[in-house]
Order: C-alpha cells, then sequence, then structure tokens
C-alpha cells in the first residue's frame, strides 16, 4: 500500500531523484562517528525550531505589566509581573508539558552550540575547508555566529533577573566598540537602554529573521556538502568514492 | 458531550484501521487472478511482469525491467558489486529498518507531549468547575416565582491571564423553598442576548426569532437546536450566588 502512494508520487515529482541525492548518498569508506556531529546539529536545529513555536503559541513578548499576569511567588502571595514573565510561568505551570518543551528548548540551546563546536573541531583538524570547501566553510562561521545570536535574543526573553542583567552586559559590550559603538548599542537595544522595546525587537530577531537567514544558510550549506562529497579521513583515500564524484555532474 | 465526541472519534478510527488490516490480510490470502480469457500466453512473454496478477503492487523499477539498483543508482549500474552481496544486503535491510525504528520512537516521544500541548485547551475544557462564583443580589431582589434579569461581572482565568473580566446576563426565577433556576441569555443558537417577554410568557431572541418556554427549553421549529444553559444557584450569607 505504502508501495503504491510512493510509485504514484513517484511518478509526478520523481521522488526517486531525491531519494538517491538526498537519502541513499555514498560516503567514502572512512567515514567514523566523527562524521556524525553535522547532522546531530541539523537534528538539533530543528528541535529547537519545534519547541520553539510551540512555546511562541502561549508567549507573550511583553514587558508590561497588567493587572492579568499575576504570578503566585514561593511566598504563597500574588506578585504583578511582566506579561511575558507570567506566560514563561504558565507554560512552565498551566501547560501540560510545557515544563518539557522550554526544558527542551533550553538545554537545546546549550547542546547545539557544543555539537557545533565539536562539529567545527573535526572540520579542522581534518583540513576539511580546503580545496573546494572553502564556501562551505564561510557558510558554516556565519551559520555558528547566527546561533550564538540566537542564544543572545532567546535568552532576554523570559523578563527575569538574570536575563535583563545578562543583556544589559552583553548590549555594553557591543557598545564599547570604537567609533561605532553608542550606534551599535542604540541599534541593538532599540533605544537608549535595554528595555520593553528591547525585548519586542529581539523577539522579532529571534522568531522571524534569524530562522529566516539560518534556513537559507543551512540550504545552502547542505547543497555544498552533497555537490562537493564527504572528505573522508585524511590520508586514507576512497578511490571508486573519488571516482564517482568526479563523474557526477 | 465533548466525551461523546473523542469516543465517537476513537471508533471511527480503530475501525477504519480494523477493516483496512483485515482487507490487506483478505488480498494476501487470495489473489485476485487477472486474466479471465483462456488464451495462452506466447512463450516469448513468459516470465513478463506484466502479466503477473498484481500489477498495481508492483513498483517502477519492475515495471520497466530494471532492478531496485538500477532505478536508484544508474551511475553504478553495471559496475562491480562494491558489497552489494546478499549477505551485505540483508545486514543492510535490518538496519534500516532498526534506524527507522528508532526514528519512529523518537518521533512518537516527542509527538505525544507536543500534541497534548497544543490541544491543552481542549483538555482544560471538560474539567468543569472553575471554583469562581459571580454573586447576583439579596433574596429579595428575587420576588416569588417572578422572572428577574441580572447582569453580573466575574474574572476568570484564561491561558497566562489571572482575572479576566467576563460579564453575563442571567435570568433567576424564584422557586421559593430556596430554589432558583438560573438560565443564561445566550442564544444556543448563535449567540445573541435573548429576552424575556413576560405577555407571551417565552424567551424570544431578536436576531432570528428563536424562542424558549420558560424553564429554557428550545421550542421545537425555531433556530435554537438545544436548551438555554443553566447555572447552579445557591443562597449563601441571604445572597443568591451562581457557579461560573
Amino acid at each position: 500500500m505504502l508501495a503504491k502512494i510512493y510509485n504514484w508520487v513517484d511518478e509526478r515529482a520523481n521522488l526517486d531523484g531525491l531519494n538517491r541525492v538526498l537519502l541513499k548518498r555514498h560516503t567514502p569508506a572512512s567515514t567514523n562517528w566523527w562524521f556524525t556531529f553535522g547532522s546531530t546539529a541539523l537534528f538539533l536545529m530543528i528541535l529547537q525550531v519545534i519547541t520553539g513555536s510551540l512555546l511562541a503559541m502561549n508567549y507573550v513578548p511583553s514587558a508590561e505589566a497588567s493587572a492579568s499576569s499575576i504570578v503566585v511567588g514561593p511566598d504563597g502571595f500574588p506578585a504583578p509581573v511582566s506579561q511575558a514573565y507570567a506566560s514563561v510561568n504558565y507554560i512552565m505551570t498551566g501547560v501540560p508539558f510545557g515544563g518539557f518543551l522550554r526544558n527542551m528548548h533550553y538545554w537545546g540551546a546549550t547542546l547545539i552550540v557544543i555539537v557545533l563546536l565539536l562539529h567545527i573541531g573535526r572540520i579542522f583538524a581534518m583540513g576539511a575547508y580546503k580545496y573546494p570547501r572553502e564556501l562551505n566553510w564561510l557558510a558554516g562561521v556565519v551559520i555558528l555566529i547566527i546561533v550564538m545570536t540566537f542564544g543572545l535574543t532567546g535568552y532576554l526573553l523570559p523578563w527575569d533577573q538574570r536575563s535583563y542583567w545578562a543583556t544589559v552586559v552583553a548590549v555594553n559590550i557591543a557598545g564599547s566598540v570604537p567609533l561605532i559603538g553608542p550606534y551599535l548599542h542604540s541599534v541593538i537595544a532599540g533605544g537608549t537602554s535595554v528595555g520593553p522595546v528591547t525585548l519586542t525587537r529581539f523577539y522579532a530577531v529571534h522568531t522571524l529573521i534569524l530562522p529566516g537567514i539560518v534556513f537559507a544558510l543551512i540550504g545552502i550549506h547542505l547543497y555544498l556538502v552533497i555537490l562537493n562529497g564527504v572528505q573522508g579521513m585524511p590520508g586514507r583515500l576512497d578511490a571508486a568514492y573519488e571516482q564517482e564524484q568526479k563523474s557526477r555532474t | 458531550m465533548n466525551e461523546a465526541v473523542w469516543i465517537v472519534l476513537g471508533i471511527a478510527i480503530c475501525s477504519y484501521l480494523g477493516l483496512g488490516i483485515w482487507l490487506a490480510i483478505r488480498r494476501m490470502q487470495a489473489p485476485i487472478p487477472v486474466l479471465a480469457s483462456s488464451a495462452p500466453i506466447p512463450a516469448a512473454c513468459s516470465g513478463c511482469p506484466l502479466l503477473q496478477p498484481n500489477i498495481m503492487a508492483m513498483s517502477s523499477a519492475q515495471l520497466n525491467h530494471q532492478t531496485e539498483d538500477e532505478r536508484l543508482e544508474p551511475d553504478r549500474a553495471g559496475q562491480p558489486d562494491g558489497g552489494e552481496e546478499p549477505e551485505n544486503e540483508g545486514r543492510r535491510r535490518f538496519l534500516t529498518r532498526i534506524i527507522f525504528a528508532i526514528g519512529g520512537v523518537i518521533a512518537l516521544v516527542i509527538a505525544l507531549p507536543v500534541l497534548t500541548y497544543i490541544l491543552a485547551p481542549v483538555l482544560q475544557m471538560s474539567s468543569g468547575d472553575s471554583g469562581k462564583t459571580a454573586e447576583l443580589g439579596p433574596v429579595s431582589d428575587f420576588p416569588q416565582d417572578k422572572m428577574v434579569q441580572k447582569t453580573f461581572k466575574a474574572k476568570v482565568d484564561e491561558g497566562w491571564i489571572k482575572g479576566k473580566e467576563v460579564d453575563g446576563t442571567v435570568y433567576v426565577r424564584n422557586l421559593g423553598n430556596n430554589q432558583f433556576l438560573a438560565l443564561s441569555a445566550t442564544c444556543t443558537h448563535l449567540g445573541c442576548t435573548v429576552n424575556w417577554k413576560p405577555d407571551q410568557n417565552e424567551f424570544v431572541c431578536p436576531c432570528h426569532g428563536g424562542r424558549y418556554t420558560p424553564q429554557g427549553i428550545n421550542i421545537p421549529g425555531t433556530p435554537p437546536p438545544k436548551p438555554l444553559a443553566r447555572y447552579n444557584a445557591k443562597v449563601t450569607g441571604g445572597k443568591v450566588v451562581i457557579d461560573l
């Protein structure tokens, strides 16, 4: 039954072609576990997108406190807080598996940076940034910077003391750049200092602007990997693989 | 009412799957022969896959007289094996299946919390008692056997919002003996506010002409599909209070 559906779509959309190029592509015989970090990073990125989208269904990016954004503190007394903090608190306490999804997003953020650093380290150690893969390396560098920006913008969103002051420090560091420092500071903060405007700005960057850019870059990155093939362990040449790569258009 | 919807949905899905499984097993056990005529098949056509019974189940590779490998890897067609001996092939298939199975488990572990998270408002809907009440007024406001209209303001929690103000209109009838009939004034047709007409002894909805009896039962032949909703009303401290 599944085969019939597959054949129907394949005759109209060339699924076999996609299959051959993306999923059933060959890798040199010398690949080992070191070569898995790129896929792991991609998997974590997809996970972050999914968990992030779900969190966004309940999160409010507003630093305004209102009569309706009340959180019961550890002392048992309700206190008015910002709507952002109240919505995060609701995710943790009021929604089933909200805490699970938020923690996955939180730890996923840390893990993706670690996996990316391992990936970069492996590429560097094996010299896989050399010809013809220089463009891929450049795309990867930009992806790294964007992932770190994801971390910076996402850190502010809960709008609690730690988020606020960490962002103040980071934006001040940006402001200490000679010549353009003050302009950078005001562009990033959205004003003279980190405030409600910054929260809105960071939320838009974190959920709309950066995902768009990083999806395009990851697409380019993967395209280049498939085009140039995987460089196996340095010093161990797989002749059949090299010949196949050369003969492909 | 919501439980009934889930039960019906569950029965529908299970019966669909059950029917599908039963039909698949039957087809495996009794394949349908293709040739109705008794003309003999020419010798040159023996072994032709196009004459096999299950032509619809054949992949495009078989129909095009290709092997699976030729179809998926035209570059390697005709080259030396490179490890595709039968024993490696079996190993490859097994590992592929295991990887897909583990992937399926991972997807399930992620999908169940995700679906519960998304469907949270549905799960919270049927939990019923919100614990909030609205005060309508002292008992003296409600003379015996007269329909009295009251508006109330209440605060409910919705999502991250605590104490969202809602207001409503309720019709209350003092039945005597500290019993009260409290009907919601929201028409069950499309949500307009109904009016009590004492001279007609009916509730009339101004939007589409829906009518209800004095007990709030919808009169057949008019638009509303169900009776007006009832609040639990009781007397607390000399005041009439309804549960929200």
